[in-house]
């Protein structure tokens, strides 16, 4: 398999280096229990954060009465206090083969890759297990770790890959473990749009959180305003002329199909991120993490 | 070089600048691209036409109009010749017994041509002699001009020079006399595109037969009426034209044959004898050189000889035969007793034409200067170019470049496949 063409060590440092001390939370209070991390959690649970008192029912855990409150009044409560939870992290990436635009440096690819592995190393540095699916065939996953050489692993994984045909993100999304925090790195190019969004609903549905992070290219936004026969490379009979006549419609059609696929995602209560290859992948991955900050606060204060 | 059709050129050189435009209209299939959001692109077809900034498929461009431009100039019909001269000449030189002075009309014609012009001597004949430094010219000749055959063989010689001169000019060397004129002479004039200088040279004396013809006739007849108009009524023998009316006699033969004079036959009907008979009357046409006489002629069987008369349907009216130094003419024209009809000017006419000299007509005098004129006509010199004809005039090099021009075509078709083939 052919070796794509990736970031250099020092590139990947740089953006490492440049992610330090970012942190990304949880959209959302996290419903499953496991090991205890830095976020917040839906469930009650026995950390030394004190949150209030509630009488004793039948069934409760003897283990969380307050033994000295039940011999001052005789009364049973239980202590109730908050939970803080790891939350595990699946990145499900695209590669098939209109992540390769555009050639010969497969600047999609190669954005999905920076975000990819900037995103893992803030989850890990956070204590988040994280975990990848990439799509295509044969299809690769990576199970949620949080040991230190997973982002070595990742990286790994994604530099032996070669976006290629055009195999349906949906089946990776499908193989993606169940845990708290899904991300979708996808140009949403594929046939299998509905059936997606159908997954990441029933994902969102199960409490998970589901974050999609649009690929787009800006040969893409802005073609060659030459003459050219555009070819799709995922369905090769596809071949449509794009000149004077043609130039406006394509762009009207394609920004109303970004719009169209943002509003159904965020209807759907995805989280929606567009990233346009050429942009700096450190400052894309302090928005997504800025944006879930924010989403956070803001479901605090409603609540 | 020279074009046979310089239009066919033209209209190659058009059909490139055609061809060269075309190539700024790219109505091909465009470069192919990986787009992955080719979808979003219209369905429309494939080969729209643009206006591309550059020629496209240069190599094509170049093929397809050095092809056009080839089988253009094939048609054109190029004649690689030797070097043109900017100026031919074809001379008419009047030899006829109607130039008073030959040897200044020679003299006009050496200082004209060069070597490689056609000098045209003409009489009642015309025949073209390429002209070479220090070339003589024959001297005139007793015979009258015909300048219709003159002309006819000029522009003849002048279509044969053509190819190798940018222009041509005829020059008429004569006195234009009236005897060389004929109805058809400006018709023929009317062929030649372009001017012809006129240079003319004194005309001779005009010879009149008046106190020349002895007319021998009975009393009343109509026929010396005529005569005595003309004024040139005399003694028998006396003139050197001799009108008997009645049977010629061996003395009038005799007469003839010593004198050089003329004797005219030409019975009057209450006499006619032999051949004289009389073959029907009415009103008809006799023709005499440039002489139409209409009226109720009796019409006569003629005896044999040249024609030197003919009625309107062609048939001889009067015929001469040369006799000695002289000749006998036969007029087969029966002149009505009655009515005006020999005294009309019409038959004048033809009574002095056919009492001329034996052999040719007499100097009539120079036509008039309109007349002149009309030969001259206006205009350029003419164009040799113009006097090529494809087709008359074959180009060498023609086989060559429609060849080449279609292999050009071979090529181009081999070369559009290639490219076009993935």
């Amino acid at each position: 398999m052919r070796r794509s063409r990736e970031p250099g060590p020092f590139a990947l440092g740089a953006l490492l280096d440049a992610l330090r001390g970012v942190t990304w939370p949880a959209r959302r209070p996290v419903l499953r229990r496991g090991a205890s991390g830095t976020h917040a959690s839906r469930l009650t649970g026995a950390s030394p954060e004190f949150t209030a008192y509630r009488p004793y029912r039948q069934g409760d855990d003897p283990r969380r009465l307050d033994w000295k409150l039940l011999a001052r009044t005789d009364r049973a409560y239980l202590r109730i206090t908050s939970d803080r939870a790891t939350v595990g992290t699946m990145f499900v990436v695209d590669a098939s083969a209109s992540m390769a635009f555009p050639e010969p440096g497969m600047e999609k690819w190669r954005l999905a890759t920076q975000l990819m592995i900037g995103l893992a190393a803030v989850a890990l540095s956070a204590g988040d297990p994280v975990g990848m699916v990439i799509s295509g065939a044969p299809l690769r996953l990576s199970p949620p770790r949080t040991r230190r050489g997973a982002v070595a692993e990742l990286t790994r994984l994604l530099h032996e890959c070669e976006p290629a045909g055009s195999a349906p993100l949906v089946d990776a999304l499908g193989h993606a473990p169940a845990v708290p925090r899904v991300v979708l790195i996808s140009d949403f190019l594929g046939d299998d749009s509905a059936e997606l969004l159908r997954a990441a609903r029933s994902r969102l549905a199960s409490g998970d959180d589901v974050q999609a992070v649009h690929i787009v290219a800006r040969e893409e936004l802005d073609p060659p305003s030459r003459a050219l026969l555009a070819v799709d490379p995922e369905h090769r009979t596809v071949e449509r002329a794009l000149g004077d006549q043609t130039r406006a419609a394509y762009l009207a059609a394609f920004a109303e199909w970004r719009d169209q696929l943002a509003r159904d995602w965020r209807a759907a209560g995805a989280a929606v991120h567009t990233a346009v290859t050429g942009s700096d992948p450190a400052a894309l991955v302090r928005r997504i993490a800025h944006a879930a900050l924010e989403a956070g606060a803001e479901r605090g204060a409603r609540a | 070089m020279t074009l046979l059709a310089p239009v066919w050129l033209i209209a190659g050189i058009a059909g490139a600048l055609g061809v060269l435009a075309l190539h700024f209209i790219a109505r091909q299939r465009p470069a192919p691209m990986t787009l992955p959001t080719a979808r979003f692109v219209p369905d429309m077809p494939e080969r729209a036409a643009s206006r591309a900034p550059r020629p496209t498929d240069v190599l094509l461009l170049l093929m397809r109009a050095f092809a056009v431009l080839l089988l253009g100039l094939a048609f054109a019909g190029p004649l690689l010749g030797p070097q043109r001269v900017p100026l031919a000449r074809v001379a008419m030189l009047d030899r006829s017994s109607a130039v008073a002075t030959p040897d200044s009309a020679r003299a006009a014609a050496l200082m004209l041509l060069r070597p490689g012009d056609v000098l045209v001597p003409f009489d009642t004949a015309a025949a073209a002699v390429h002209w070479v430094e220090g070339d003589s010219i024959t001297g005139p000749t007793a015979a009258p001009a015909d300048f219709g055959a003159a002309l006819l063989v000029a522009m003849h010689e002048a279509r044969a020079l053509s190819p190798g001169a940018d222009s041509i000019e005829l020059v008429l060397i004569s006195p234009i006399d009236a005897s060389s004129w004929s109805a058809a002479v400006l018709p023929i004039r009317h062929e030649w595109p372009g001017r012809i200088r006129v240079i003319r040279t004194p005309g001779a004396a005009v010879r009149s037969t008046g106190g020349a013809i002895a007319l021998r006739a009975e009393a009343g007849d109509p026929l010396a009426a005529t005569v005595a108009l003309l004024g040139d009524t005399g003694q028998a023998g006396g003139g050197p034209v001799r009108v008997v009316r009645d049977a010629p006699t061996a003395a009038d033969s005799l007469w003839a044959r010593d004198s050089g004079g003329a004797l005219v036959q030409w019975p009057r009907e209450a006499v006619a004898t032999g051949s004289s008979a009389l073959l029907s009357s009415g009103s008809g046409a006799v023709v005499a050189r440039d002489v139409v006489a209409v009226a109720p002629w009796q019409r006569r069987a003629v005896a044999q000889g040249r024609a030197i008369a003919w009625w309107a349907d062609g048939s001889p009216a009067a015929v001469e035969t040369p006799l000695g130094n002289g000749c006998v003419r036969s007029v087969a024209v029966g002149v009505p007793e009655a009515g005006d009809v020999a005294l009309a000017r019409s038959t004048q006419r033809l009574v002095r034409a056919l009492t001329a000299s034996c052999g040719a007509p007499a100097p009539a005098g120079p036509v008039s200067d309109s007349i002149v004129r009309q030969v001259a006509g206006t205009g350029p010199l003419v164009a040799g170019t113009r006097l090529l004809r494809a087709g008359t005039t074959e180009s060498a090099a023609t086989p060559w470049l429609l060849s080449a021009g279609l292999a050009l075509l071979l090529l181009e078709w081999l070369a559009r496949r290639r490219m076009v083939r993935p």
